[in-house]
């Protein structure tokens, strides 16, 4: 565990030196951010847009405003990876918003997510962002935490619904999705760490 | 704005899913109030946790990646990476403030916040006179295509002297949207340029059934009178050519999508799409 956590370290490392570089107009960096993150990039704006065309579009904007917003980035207050993904997250939840037309696939794909959260064990196999090991942790620790709080989390982290989305989703008052979505990721936190696979700084 | 409010927000707050105003009330609040601050960290903590499993371990880094995927992967991050600069160039001449050559050293001044959405608003906006993509549920074909563009023009834009050219990116896809009030309310199409494929997506909605005996078609065509899909090169003016035409076929709850294949980017820059419904187009096809 020590090692892993030693590995994530010298990543998230990594990662701001790169990020540091983009700031600095360096397109080589901003390539091997790409070619790094690109693919979980990918698959959650496809997850969040509902088909591979938008995702495609989404994933240069977010790449774009990597690049536009690198010199703001605090490697105190957030890691890269999560840098991007509230980046990814935000033009994703745009792109589906404006696309009016798609409003059919979200809610075929709002279906499937229902039908998916309603099962006990939740199904992380095909959410193939995940490296086996990662997704046993993170499916253990989803687990352990009270259904009706795994649910919002995973609609506001897996499927880019904002809380408000989800309280219509839900039919649940806006308040007590705020609170499930904010007592799931304390304890999720809490598991997460206790697993001894760390947390970046 | 009280703890209670500030500390229901939080997560919003750091998702940016909260609006201007309410972010500035927080901000004040977590300025004088270290409780709430505190749980913020503890809360962005939290975030980060699931986000960095979310983001971490799915990645082929720069070092490590290898074996068949390596050419892809480098492919896919050359043309996103294309895709990012062209843009960053395009913006900085839109700006003039400063050029960009391809290989910088130097630290670039970061755009203005608001440039990409008046870039959007620019492109989205020209984009609708350029395509004038007019919806009729019951107009009839005229017999010529310079006839039928004529037609077109009455529902076109309402300010048609405000043309030019639409400044795609090289790479990637930019989706537009016209919205056509004339059109049963609504009538909300878009068009998507997939750069890849060549293709132009277009997707309707609000579509009632066509009268019986016809049948909703798109027709897409070139304003050069030349022909669609070819290279410049080959280009002739033949009007068999010089259009195409899909047909259009909504399901039950009016929603209906098409794609003109084969087109290159100018000419998705500068084709007329118009959607009809009409007896004489549906035998043509």
């Amino acid at each position: 565990m020590t090692n892993d956590r030693e590995v994530r370290q010298e990543r998230h490392e990594a990662d701001v030196q790169l990020l540091r570089r983009v700031a600095e107009g360096q397109e080589s960096a901003l390539r091997d951010l790409i070619l790094t993150y690109s693919p979980a990039v990918n698959y959650l704006c496809k997850r969040i847009c509902g088909d591979e065309l938008s995702a495609n579009e989404v994933v240069s904007e977010v790449f774009w405003e990597l690049w536009r917003r690198a010199a703001t980035f605090d490697p105190r207050k957030s890691s890269v990876r999560s840098f991007l993904f509230m980046i990814a997250r935000s033009r994703a939840i745009d792109v589906r918003r404006a696309n009016s037309a798609r409003h059919r696939a979200l809610e075929a794909h709002r279906e499937q997510v229902r039908s998916t959260t309603t099962n006990t064990q939740p199904d992380l196999a095909d959410r193939g962002i995940m490296a086996a090991e990662f997704r046993l942790q993170l499916d253990s620790a989803l687990s352990s935490i009270p259904q009706q709080q795994r649910e919002a989390v995973e609609l506001a982290f897996l499927d880019g619904m904002t809380h408000e989305e989800i309280a219509e989703h839900l039919d649940s008052p806006l308040g007590t999705i705020k609170t499930r979505i904010r007592s799931g990721l304390k304890k999720l936190r809490d598991l997460l760490n206790e697993s001894g696979t760390g947390e970046l700084p | 704005m009280n703890c209670s409010e500030t500390q229901d927000n939080a997560v919003p707050y750091l998702l940016e899913e909260l609006g201007g105003d309410f972010v500035s009330e927080l901000e004040q609040h977590l300025a004088k109030c270290g409780k709430c601050r505190a749980e913020l960290e503890e809360l962005r903590f939290g975030v980060q946790t699931v986000t960095d499993r979310l983001m971490g371990d799915h990645f082929v880094s720069a070092d490590q990646s290898a074996g068949s995927d390596t050419t892809s992967n480098n492919d896919s991050a050359t043309r996103i990476l294309e895709s990012v600069m062209e843009r960053v160039r395009e913006d900085a001449a839109s700006t003039g403030e400063i050029q960009i050559s391809a290989a910088r050293s130097s630290r670039l001044p970061w755009p203005n916040a608001n440039t990409r959405t008046v870039l959007i608003s620019c492109i989205t906006f020209a984009a609708g006179v350029l395509l004038m993509l007019s919806v009729r549920s019951l107009w009839p074909l005229p017999a010529s295509g310079t006839d039928a563009m004529a037609k077109q023009e009455q529902f076109a834009d309402p300010n048609p002297s405000a043309s030019g050219q639409v400044s795609l990116p090289e790479t990637g896809s930019v989706r537009l949207t016209t919205i056509d009030n004339s059109f049963q309310g609504e009538g909300v199409l878009q068009l998507l340029y997939d750069f890849a494929s060549g293709e132009l997506h277009v997707y309707c909605e609000n579509l009632k059934d066509p009268p019986e005996g016809q049948s909703y078609v798109l027709v897409c065509e070139s304003t050069d009178g030349n022909a669609l899909g070819s290279p410049a090169s080959a280009r002739s003016d033949s009007r068999a050519k010089s259009r195409q035409l899909c047909r259009v076929v909504p399901d039950e709850t009016g929603f209906a999508q098409t794609v003109v294949p084969r087109l290159s980017r100018d000419e998705a820059n500068t084709a007329r799409v118009v959607l009809l419904a009409d007896t004489q187009v549906h035998e043509e096809l």
